[in-house]
């Protein structure tokens, strides 16, 4: 049927669970509330579309699958329903609507234009890529509604953004002058530094997850303290305290492990002043993955985008 | 954070040099659905835990999750830019027009006196005459549905809080207001004390990566009309409160949601949606009735207001961690539940609280 939802990510084969089913009047409603039925998405696509996006959920037993259905981005999810089916009228809206947003975010990332090939990119696997034979597949697919198909868009391109700029930067060459490398730290200094970056690593394993991202987001990827709220909810005044707050105990975790190895006061300035110079080649590890994932269930993990 | 220690300054660098340098097993990130999820605030319990604990401890989510929050400012339109504070701001005009506007039908009418006094007071009002509705909103992208429980499957028969939704029509609309003068009374309970911000230690914003942020403004690109005297009709008291029971009879309750933090309302079943200003950021909302809306947020924090969202009163937190859903049946029964899955309920309107 011409304009009918009929691609995988609507209605293509998934094992679903019992308890993920989606009635037939709950799945009309929330059609309804979707506007599905402007992109000419059947109920019963729009019910398998819900069905997915509650297994990917993990909904667990007990929870009330309707009020898990009607916290998703409906119009979203019919959208990108559509357009992975191949709705012309969809996938025009949706250029109109979410084209842009995929190039401010590339600017924004990039603001040389660096990533604006990434977008293009992105927008053709939006499209769908068919191989020869077989069904047109967009990337939509993997779109289930929990949040809104801006930030689903921004998450996929931002990922590949970075997973782009980590490779470049395996891949960067050394250089051939080694007179250009930095020299070895004499034994002392290296003493140093493997009490002080130990000290760290056993400072950051004590701190709970909302501290280790505060100081990750805030050092590592020089997110504003006004980002940072922004991103966990926390107003920016809060953030700060509690940068303050972590900082404080991981220098104070660091001074107790010097102290406690024999250095004195002075000792212990100039080791930290060192260490901050030139951190040298320890094997760091994973500093701040020291915490395994309580139960970590790669059930929640679909197929990498 | 501040430089003047030296042994702040070593373990600034020590952080900055190493918390990026992570290695990563790819193969345990969540995939980009989960993190948007994670970054709207759509996940709860166990796959919020895991998630949040991963991206705590793994450089690449963090720098994919920094580029989406950077991409997320930039992406703003431009009428939610913090308007330019000239010495002359027409959007000055447009709450100074609402306040001359209800001081003058607080002088006319006797009824709407009682009403803003009442809401003054945190309290609830009696029906009035039904003001104009509140302009309908063309958003700039396709509007997602309600994220937080349809208060249409909640009847709210025993619920008193009876605001009518022509005075929270009207409310709604001051709440649309840009971001100029509050205007808005605020009931606001203040429990506890947080502790004084080290002004020497405190960390330095970025003045060259501060986007300029609008406070939670609806994206709005035409002021709407003031409320005038004229459209409040001078009709017998009697007339106006029957007037007013048929608005709240006909009247849909409204859908609520969390976006981004930010509590958002739908009065037409979630084709459209305005921001309600809330006094923190909340992870969960639930509004039983259409008066009625709980929200809970980080470290315990809960809010309800029983007039549908125009002031708000912070209760007593019933958990120091994080809270991530809340349900409720009226403005005195809730249920909270934390990070941990520990559930804790309320009989009173959350002056007390319980293990559920």
């Amino acid at each position: 049927m011409p304009g009918h939802c009929s691609a995988p990510a609507c209605d293509g084969p998934v094992m679903i669970s019992p308890m993920h089913r989606v009635d037939t009047t709950l799945a009309a409603r929330l059609h309804d509330r979707a506007r599905a039925s402007r992109w000419q998405v059947s109920v019963e696509a729009f019910g398998a579309a819900l069905e997915r996006s509650a297994a990917k959920s993990g909904l667990p037993a007990g929870s009330s699958l309707e009020r898990y259905l009607s916290s998703l981005h409906l119009e979203d999810l019919a959208l990108a329903c559509a357009c992975a089916g191949g709705h012309d009228e969809a996938w025009e809206h949706f250029v109109r609507e979410f084209r842009p947003v995929l190039y401010r975010a590339a600017d924004a990332m990039a603001p040389g234009g660096g990533a604006r090939d990434v977008a293009d990119a992105l927008y053709a696997e939006l499209y769908g890529v068919s191989n020869s034979g077989e069904a047109r597949t967009s990337l939509l697919t993997y779109f289930h509604g929990r949040s809104s198909l801006a930030t689903w868009l921004r998450a996929v391109l931002s990922q590949r953004v970075i997973d782009r700029a980590r490779t470049w930067k395996r891949l960067s060459p050394l250089p051939e002058d080694e007179s250009a490398l930095p020299a070895a730290p004499p034994a002392s200094a290296s003493r140093c530094l493997e009490r002080v970056m130990a000290a760290l690593k056993d400072a950051l394993a004590r701190l709970d997850d909302r501290d280790r991202l505060r100081l990750g987001w805030y050092h590592a990827q020089q997110m504003t303290l006004a980002a940072i709220g922004k991103a966990l909810g926390e107003h920016e005044a809060t953030v700060s305290r509690q940068l303050t707050r972590a900082r404080k105990q991981v220098r104070a975790g660091i001074e107790t492990a010097l102290t406690a190895a024999g250095l004195s006061s002075s000792e212990i300035d100039d080791c930290m002043a060192e260490a901050a110079a030139d951190p040298g080649t320890m094997d760091v590890g994973e500093l701040l993955g020291s915490r395994k994932i309580a139960g970590g269930d790669r059930s929640f993990h679909e197929e990498p985008v | 954070m501040s430089a003047a220690d030296p042994r702040d300054r070593a373990v600034d660098s020590l952080l900055r040099r190493t918390l990026g340098e992570t290695p990563v097993d790819t193969r345990q990130c969540p995939d980009a659905e989960t993190l948007a999820a994670w970054m709207d605030g759509a996940l709860n319990g166990a796959p919020l835990q895991s998630t949040e604990t991963h991206v705590a401890g793994c450089a690449r989510c963090q720098a994919i999750t920094a580029g989406m929050t950077v991409a997320a400012t930039a992406a703003r339109p431009a009428s939610d830019a913090a308007p330019a504070r000239g010495w002359f701001d027409w959007r000055w005009m447009v709450p100074l027009a609402a306040g001359a506007a209800a001081v003058l039908a607080w002088a006319v009418l006797p009824e709407s006196r009682q009403t803003v006094d009442t809401l003054a007071r945190g309290g609830t009002a009696a029906p009035v005459a039904e003001l104009p509705a509140a302009p309908a909103e063309a958003p700039p992208q396709s509007q997602p549905a309600p994220a937080s429980e349809p208060a249409a499957s909640l009847k709210a028969g025993s619920d008193t809080s009876a605001a009518t939704p022509a005075v929270v029509a009207g409310r709604s609309r001051r709440a649309e207001l840009p971001a100029a003068p509050e205007t808005v009374t605020e009931t606001v309970t203040v429990t506890g004390s947080a502790p004084l911000l080290d002004a020497s230690t405190t960390p330095p914003d970025r003045p060259a990566d501060i986007v300029a942020e609008a406070a939670p403004a609806p994206a709005a690109t035409a002021p709407p009309p003031a409320p005038t005297a004229q459209t409040a009709p001078a009709a017998p008291a009697a007339d106006r409160t029957r007037a007013g029971q048929a608005a709240f009879k006909a009247a849909p309750s409204p859908l609520w949601r969390v976006n981004a933090g930010r509590v958002e309302r739908s009065g037409d079943n979630g084709a459209s949606w305005q921001d309600v200003p809330a006094p923190s950021p909340v992870r969960a909302v639930a509004g039983p009735s259409a008066a009625v809306v709980w929200a809970a947020g980080s470290r315990g924090g809960v809010l309800r207001s029983t007039d549908g969202g125009a002031t708000w009163q912070t209760l007593t937190a019933p958990s120091p961690t994080d809270l991530v859903s809340v349900d409720a049946t009226s403005d005195q029964h809730a249920i909270v539940t934390d990070t941990a899955g520990a559930r804790f309920e309320t009989h009173d309107g959350g002056r007390t609280w319980a293990k559920a």
